[in-house]
């Protein structure tokens, strides 16, 4: 039983691993995965390595329409959302869509924006939908999230309350590349002019279709449930850990690894899925208890799921 | 580093070493000068590093060495060409090439060696030199499989010290399973030689014959006779009776038929009860303190003069619970057949038949008789002797009347032959007079050396009266105990005790002892008594004592499915298969398969997979082929060897 849509996904990936992002297999794999499961991505690293190129080179092999926010501190909600302006010529406000309107939002450097807009954003990224002075607009489907933030920079930042970030499907780094494939990006230099030359390789449709292939196609039995389930309660019962992960990070789990196993070809989740994704999906959820806080999340995680037998039976 | 092949040499060496000692002393001359010599080639060898004896060589030589011992075989010498080929072989092989396989003939031999020895000698000695030897062969054998993968192998101290120590568990490990099947397998009543050699040679102080004057001295053998478990006596209560001699013939005095005279018991008297273990002789005659009345424990006839013979092969460990009244008398209901008692051989001494027939006369009633008997015994001057004895054709003569020295045998003979001159009848018996008693294990020792024969006399109105006549003699004083004092009889003692129980413990726990404790055991259980009410309730309860066992052990842990089975067995498999990657409930088949690379662990993924997280039970088909593959992993791993 073959996957609806599953080879086109694969041939993006593959298209764009292989002659635009090279090294970043796993950002755009993890990219696809949030894509195809209906989540956002927050990918955090330090500047130059190729975040915004990620985003722009999906939107442009996707197909999908592409808006970009470069946050500041003194960007308001309404430049994300849009906002009327008064026609002279007809004498009443139209609504100006801002670029959230668009199936592919690049938000840069996300922790920039002051908690205000922050929170708009990240209500139009949960809710998909946009209210404007009592008229609600809905946001294009498919839509996708791509917000980065640096790591590093502490001035001058908000740095997103834990709550917000459980909105996010995904964290992930981005890394630098493997050397040989940085020496030859080194020498071919920027990519951006011929990103802008990509022509989409799937529509629209085709990515919504994928979408519920992922959804009714993938089964996701009750072992593989309670192996989640298990999950999610050991980051509960952690000395270490002060919140662990939350419902909607068991949700958004089993979604991730669904999404893993279409990519990997099966109509079946396992284990190995649900391994595969939990750290982006889950480690950035948890919050250490203060005497901790100086461990790795994504460690700490590692160590939990190495606790955790996997259901044979 | 530590090389494993010097430890295997070593270890070697000390398997043939503890196989061969216990059979050492039994050897012929040729192994006996062989072995060591091996032995000492052995070490040199791999000292110096003397080029083996290799290939034909040692092949040509052992076929000459068979062919030499197995001409020697015959239906009653079976176990010495057996023990000196064992030595042989086991000698060339140390002397030999070392490869895998010569190393396990080593070990081998030397089991074989040491299970031979069994049939000359059976000591407590034999269970230390076993358990020594089992955790050797044990130890050796692991580090075969390190020498066979590689013979240059050198491993760590540490290293080493854990190998030994997980293969010096092992015999430890089995030692329960010993002793399950030491009290459940069934043995034979004889030690296995006894159908392999019927002749025995063995000799023993208690023979079915006395004749004085057959050999010059007597041999002081200090082998054990007998052991016998009883409250401490009275020295001069200490004579063990064996066998009653009634028949002179010539110079001898042999056992006839026994004439019917019904022996009174003692009535009310106090019987001194013993448990009496005999080392294994050839003598049919089952030893007691004199005067035993009744004997249990074997199959057995009693004569009328209270003789018991052993029915059955002789030999063989045995022991037996008797009961003797110490007085030494033995009472008869009616008379006896005096003649019986009085015949002499025709040809008899002059001078000896003088003086029995003076003695006759003077004496007047049997017991006057007697006494002047011993008058003449006490006054003539007797020494007691074991060396320089009497050897002329008429021996008793000589020693009553020239030599005046002699030993037991030659008291009791001519103190018996003047007593049937006399008139008075009379007969010998045969056994052991003393003993040391051992405080630790509360029994006596007695052993060949104390061999003693002394006279019964019948007197009319008391019955068959014991009369030793070597008492009269000087220098009788020291018989019966052990010459060595001090330290020396301690630990002798000791090392005795201990052999005692090793053979009450061991060697006579036979099927008898075993069915014995099983009817015990049986009886036990059938004499548990309930209360009335509760034996019409026990099937009930029953029924609920098992279900509520089994609830508790299915709470505690579900039945495995088969399923389950086959992929923990394909789990062990893979981690065997690969030693370096360690496998952890958290690991995933795939996982695995991709930690593996192995294409079979990645197919086994994937079906299992299939089935399991697709929720359904595998087909038969897929269970075949899950099969199939963990076969393909065995297999894999037979061929591909990792160093």
């Amino acid at each position: 039983m073959s996957l609806a849509k599953r080879d086109e996904m694969l041939h993006v990936i593959d298209t764009l691993t292989s002659r635009y992002l090279r090294g970043k297999i796993r950002a755009v794999k993890l990219s696809m995965i949030a894509l195809l499961s209906g989540g956002h991505i927050l990918l955090e690293d330090i500047p130059g390595l190729g975040k915004t190129t990620l985003a722009l080179a999906l939107s442009g092999v996707l197909g999908m329409t592409f808006g970009r926010l470069q946050c500041t501190s003194d960007l308001l909600p309404s430049d994300i959302t849009g906002l009327s302006i008064f026609n002279r010529e007809e004498g009443t406000f139209t609504f100006l869509r801002g670029p959230v309107f668009n199936n592919l939002v690049l938000v840069d450097e996300i922790n920039r924006a002051m908690p205000k807009t922050q929170s708009a954003m990240l209500e139009a990224m949960e809710e998909r939908r946009v209210t404007v002075e009592g008229v609600t607009y809905p946001l294009p489907s498919p839509f996708l999230v791509i917000a980065t933030q640096n790591p590093v920079e502490q001035v001058g930042t908000y740095p997103l309350p834990e709550s917000q970030m459980d909105r996010f499907l995904i964290r992930t780094g981005i890394g630098y590349p493997p050397e040989d494939i940085e020496q030859t990006i080194i020498k071919g230099g920027s990519i951006r002019d011929r990103i802008k030359d990509l022509t989409p390789l799937v529509g629209l449709e085709d990515i919504v279709a994928a979408r519920r292939a992922v959804k009714e196609q993938v089964l996701l039995s009750d072992k593989i449930v309670g192996y989640i389930f298990a999950i999610v309660a050991a980051t509960r019962n952690h000395p270490f850990i002060l919140t662990g992960v939350s419902t909607r990070g068991g949700i958004n789990l089993a979604e991730a690894a669904r999404a893993h196993a279409y990519l990997e070809g099966r109509d079946f989740v396992i284990p190995e899925d649900v391994k595969d994704v939990a750290l982006p999906v889950g480690a950035h959820r948890l919050i250490l208890r203060p005497e901790h806080e100086a461990l790795d999340k994504e460690d700490l995680f590692q160590s939990v799921l190495k606790n955790i037998e996997i259901p044979m039976v | 580093m530590v090389p494993v092949k010097a430890v295997l040499d070593i270890l070697a060496l000390l398997a043939a070493l503890l196989g061969m000692a216990p059979l050492f002393p039994y050897l012929g001359r040729m192994p006996w000068l062989l072995f060591p010599a091996a032995v000492l080639w052995a070490v040199v060898a791999s000292w110096k590093r003397f080029p083996p004896l290799r290939g034909w060589r040692a092949t040509v030589l052992t076929g000459i060495f068979f062919l030499y011992y197995a001409l020697q075989f015959s239906r009653d010498n079976v176990v010495e060409p057996a023990a000196n080929l064992l030595a042989v072989l086991l000698s060339i092989r140390l002397a030999g090439e070392k490869i895998p396989r010569n190393y396990l003939q080593i070990y081998a031999l030397s089991l074989f060696a040491l299970a031979t020895s069994t049939a000359f000698t059976l000591s407590g000695a034999f269970l230390v030199y076993l358990a020594l030897l089992l955790l050797t062969i044990a130890v050796s054998l692991v580090l075969l499989t390190f020498f066979t993968v590689d013979s240059r192998l050198s491993l760590t101290r540490r290293g080493m010290r854990r190998v030994a120590s997980v293969a010096a568990a092992m015999p430890a490990a089995s030692v329960p399973l010993i002793l399950l099947f030491f009290i459940i397998l069934p043995r034979p009543q004889f030690p296995l030689w006894n159908f392999l050699s019927p002749s025995g040679d063995r000799t023993t102080g208690l023979g079915d014959r006395v004749e004085p004057g057959s050999s010059a001295s007597v041999a002081e053998v200090a082998t054990p006779a007998l052991r016998a478990r009883s409250s401490k006596l009275p020295r001069e209560n200490l004579y063990w009776r064996g066998v009653v001699l009634n028949v002179l013939q010539g110079n001898a005095w042999v056992r006839g038929d026994v004439v019917e005279e019904e022996p009174r018991p003692p009535g009310n008297a106090v019987l001194v009860r013993q448990t009496v273990f005999p080392e294994a002789t050839a003598s049919p005659y089952l030893v007691a303190l004199d005067t035993p009345w009744s004997m249990n424990g074997v199959r057995l006839e009693k004569s009328f003069d209270l003789v018991f013979r052993k029915k059955g092969a002789p030999g063989g460990r045995l022991n037996y619970d008797t009961a003797s009244s110490v007085q030494g008398v033995i009472r008869t209901k009616a008379g006896i057949d005096r003649e019986f008692y009085l015949r002499l051989p025709e040809r008899l001494s002059p001078r000896i038949l003088a003086l029995g027939k003076s003695i006759g006369q003077r004496g007047g009633t049997d017991s006057g008789r007697l006494s002047l008997l011993e008058g003449y015994f006490h006054s003539a001057g007797f020494r007691y002797a074991k060396r320089d004895l009497p050897r002329s054709a008429d021996p008793l003569d000589e020693f009553l009347f020239e030599k005046k020295a002699g030993n037991c045998e030659f008291f009791a003979s001519s103190f018996a032959v003047l007593l049937r001159a006399a008139g008075v009848p009379s007969r010998l018996v045969g056994g052991y007079y003393g003993g040391e008693y051992n405080e630790l294990g509360g029994y006596y020792l007695v052993s060949e050396s104390m061999a003693h024969a002394w006279v019964e006399v019948f007197l009319e109105g008391a019955g068959w009266v014991r009369r030793d006549p070597s008492r009269f003699a000087a220098g009788f004083g020291g018989e019966g105990t052990f010459r060595h004092q001090g330290l020396l009889k301690k630990a002798r003692l000791m090392v005795d005790s201990l052999s005692y129980f090793w053979n009450q413990a061991v060697i006579t726990y036979d099927l008898d002892k075993q069915l014995r404790l099983f009817n015990a055991a049986g009886s036990a259980i059938r004499n548990l008594s309930f209360p009335s009410g509760l034996r019409q309730f026990m099937p009930v309860l029953l029924v609920a004592v098992l279900a509520l066992a089994g609830f508790l052990f299915r709470k505690r842990r579900r039945w495995d499915s088969r399923e389950e089975r086959m992929v923990r067995n394909f789990l062990r498999l893979v981690a065997r298969r690969y030693p370096h990657i360690t496998v952890t409930p958290s690991t995933g088949l795939l996982e695995l398969a991709e930690l593996t690379g192995d294409p079979h662990v990645r197919r086994f993924a994937d079906v299992r997979y299939g089935a399991l997280y697709r929720d359904r039970k595998l087909t038969e088909s897929e269970r075949k082929l899950l099969q199939g593959i963990m076969r393909d992993v065995k297999q894999a791993r037979g061929t591909s060897r990792r160093v």
